[in-house]
């Protein structure tokens, strides 16, 4: 119980400490926010395990960090002016540009996330329940990285034109180095 | 980093979340209210009585008599224990499943029917199975593309860390909150982001590697991953389940048991299974493997199997915080609010930035706010109502829409007020089909919180009513004083028409 209670205690800490640095504008505090952090992950993980540490670890600062929002939130003056609603755009056109936007995002980025994934774990030196549990977690990371290189370029073409290489290169790495 | 890439990266993470807004919302929102899907069951059939352990013989008793009841062939048997997670004895085959006493005197058919409905909107959007679970996994990853392009786009990440600018136009205020939740809550997004795109990613992979590398035949696969059926002689009988409950004080004293699953029922393959929760683990749990006649033959190997195996068994704890009982329940309940609110404060910065387009803006609230009220209405048919309560919660959700285009005065206050009366209604009336019953834990533990939403929804909705009421009436005022000025009657081209009032 003790453990459980320093454990709260650090998470809390190195939240006050990350805040201090902000308010302050000083980087010694946020490297002790930090440093407190990890021990905070430390007796999260020997008061409940690793598993549920790290976990807990990662997740209270998202809860912990409202009492220091609360603190410092502001207040600002209500406008005179309210702007005229902008009319969406519902235009053949761009209806169609969305259309292809979702098919390539959901449908084209899946396949290539999940052979690359497969492909690049195919080379890593484990066992199947390795390579497979590496594919669970690298795949939906590297298919929202793509998404966002997708969307984010102005090439669109030529984009797609790579993944759909990309995809050819990973089938033919699984056919080769089966898992 | 540049204003180019921020600046891409800003049109990236409007993009998909504007686009697949409704879809993440409704995800998001089912699973945040998924995490209580055991309370919930529980909830639906509150009078069933609730015990910690059972009467020896009383699992076997209650087999025999759900097996007398239900002769139907089925190849699989199961009890869930007491110790499961939900205080209650049940026995079941593959087509029904009944609750039982502490004695084994069996008592009624389960009913979860509303639990059932909110998982499957969580799980597959209500879609069918098979690509409802790859469009809900597309989400996952969707979820990854908006915590990257998300920091990446803020401009001010470190110096806004702590800032929540209220007041104004509500814009800054709605910023700033989705940007609180992104930041600070992203290890949790990404926790839930990964696990969650595992559900449907995994059925794909399967097939993939199936077919590149092993002829097709998936259970080559399952069987490398996962723990292969026991091969034993063949066997004959009835499962002995309590003889294999009993040996588990010796073999896992310290394990709660989950439940019990009799594979291959009355073929020669015919075992039992009982799963057990590793305390301290974030596996799902351990399981151990009986013969026919109750004789322990070895467990499955999760606890201290290779790690990816352990890794893909705990993926299950990790997406529904079912680890650490109530407390852990109630972290994800939190934490999947603000990644709901993410999706919310999202669209409304959105929504802010165009201006408010009245329509758009009065759909939007109606998706957000209705769902819940189309959620509390499915609840109170289920009481009366045995048919589809997917069909219940989409047509409400249809007519919502309708509603919403027909009727202007349905903005973001009144579908905040609607959704806190539809729960108020669910509560009235689930006290007066339950009676004494309502009173019970199974029944609290859900009815105060949802007592506090109808309470903060009820006051903020007012809240929100009077502060439109100041607007729509400062202004009438300022459209009143242009024409003054103006002299010929046209209006103000600053000034709306019909605009939605900024809502903070």
């Amino acid at each position: 119980m003790f453990m459980l209670f320093a454990a709260s205690g650090l998470s809390l800490a190195s939240i006050a400490a990350v805040y201090q640095s902000w308010r302050r504008q000083t980087g010694p505090m946020l490297y002790v926010g930090i440093g407190v952090w990890l021990l905070s992950s430390i007796a999260w993980s020997l008061s409940v395990g690793w598993e549920f540490g790290v976990l807990y670890a990662l997740c209270l600062p998202g809860l912990l960090v409202w009492p220091f929002i609360a603190m410092n939130q502001s207040h600002m003056a209500v406008p005179l002016q309210i702007p005229q609603p902008r009319k969406l755009d519902f235009s053949p056109r761009t209806s169609i540009q969305h259309a292809l936007h979702y098919i390539v995002v959901l449908l084209l980025l899946l396949v290539f996330s999940v052979v690359a994934s497969l492909a690049i774990c195919a080379l890593l030196p484990m066992d199947i329940t390795g390579q497979l549990a590496t594919c669970m977690v690298i795949s939906p990371i590297i298919w929202g990285l793509a998404v966002y290189h997708y969307l984010a370029t102005s090439k669109k073409i030529k984009t797609v034109g790579g993944y759909l290489v990309a995809t050819a290169v990973s089938v033919a790495i699984l056919m080769a180095m089966p898992i | 980093m540049n204003k180019a890439t921020k600046q891409s990266a800003l049109n990236a993470h409007s993009w998909v979340g504007v686009f697949l807004s409704v879809l993440l919302f409704l995800v998001c929102l089912s699973g945040t209210i998924a995490v209580f899907h055991l309370e919930f069951e529980r909830w639906e059939q509150p009078h069933i009585p609730e015990f910690e352990s059972v009467e020896d013989g009383a699992v076997e008793k209650a087999m025999d008599s759900f097996l007398t009841k239900h002769p139907e062939e089925t190849d699989h048997l199961f009890v869930v224990l007491p110790t499961s997670g939900i205080p209650r004895l049940v026995v079941e085959n593959d087509h029904a499943a009944y609750f039982a006493d502490e004695q084994g005197n069996l008592l009624e058919k389960e009913n979860v029917a509303f639990t059932q409905m909110l998982v499957d909107l969580h799980l597959y959007l209500n879609l069918p199975h098979s690509w409802g679970m790859i469009l809900v996994s597309a989400l996952g990853a969707i979820i990854c593309t908006l915590i990257i392009t998300g920091v990446i786009a803020h401009k001010r990440i470190a110096k806004d860390a702590f800032k929540l600018r209220r007041g104004g136009n509500g814009q800054q205020s709605q910023i700033d909150l989705h940007n609180r939740f992104g930041l600070w809550a992203s290890p949790f997004h990404l926790v839930i982001a990964i696990t969650g795109t595992y559900f449907g990613l995994a059925g794909i992979v399967l097939v993939l590697v199936a077919q590149l590398n092993y002829g097709g035949d998936r259970d080559a696969v399952i069987n490398q991953v996962f723990t292969p059926d026991p091969v034993i002689e063949a066997q004959e009988g009835k499962p002995a389940i309590g003889k294999a409950i009993a040996q588990m004080e010796t073999i896992a004293p310290e394990n709660p048991l989950i439940f019990v699953t009799v594979h291959e029922v009355n073929k020669p393959e015919q075992f039992i299974e009982i799963y057990a929760q590793v305390p301290g683990r974030m596996i799902y749990g351990e399981a151990y493997r009986f013969d026919t006649a109750g004789n322990y033959l070895g467990t499955a190997g999760y606890d201290d199997g290779a790690w990816g195996k352990q890794l893909l068994w705990a993926v299950y704890r990790l997406h529904f915080g079912d680890f650490a009982g109530i407390p852990s329940k109630v972290l994800y309940f939190v934490l999947g609010i603000m990644l709901t609110m993410l999706c919310v404060s999202g669209m409304e910065v959105w929504l802010s930035k165009k201006a408010h387009p009245v329509l758009a803006t009065r759909l939007w609230y109606c998706t957000v706010w209705g769902s819940v009220s189309a959620l509390a209405f499915t609840a109170i048919a289920d009481m009366f109502f045995s048919g589809s309560l997917i069909a219940v919660f989409w047509g409400l959700m249809v007519l919502n829409v309708a509603l919403t285009v027909a009727i202007k005065r349905l903005t973001k206050p009144v579908w905040l007020i609607i959704s806190g009366i539809s729960v108020l209604l669910l509560l009235f009336i689930y006290s007066a089909v339950n009676g004494e019953h309502a009173l019970s834990v199974a029944s609290l533990q859900l009815n105060i919180p949802m007592l506090i939403y109808v309470v903060w929804s009820i006051l903020r909705g007012n809240t929100l009513l009077k502060r439109e009421t100041l607007m729509s009436d400062f202004q009438k005022e300022n459209q009143t004083t242009t024409h003054n000025i103006d002299g010929n009657g046209d209006k103000s081209a600053s000034v709306s028409t019909e605009t939605q009032s900024p809502m903070a």
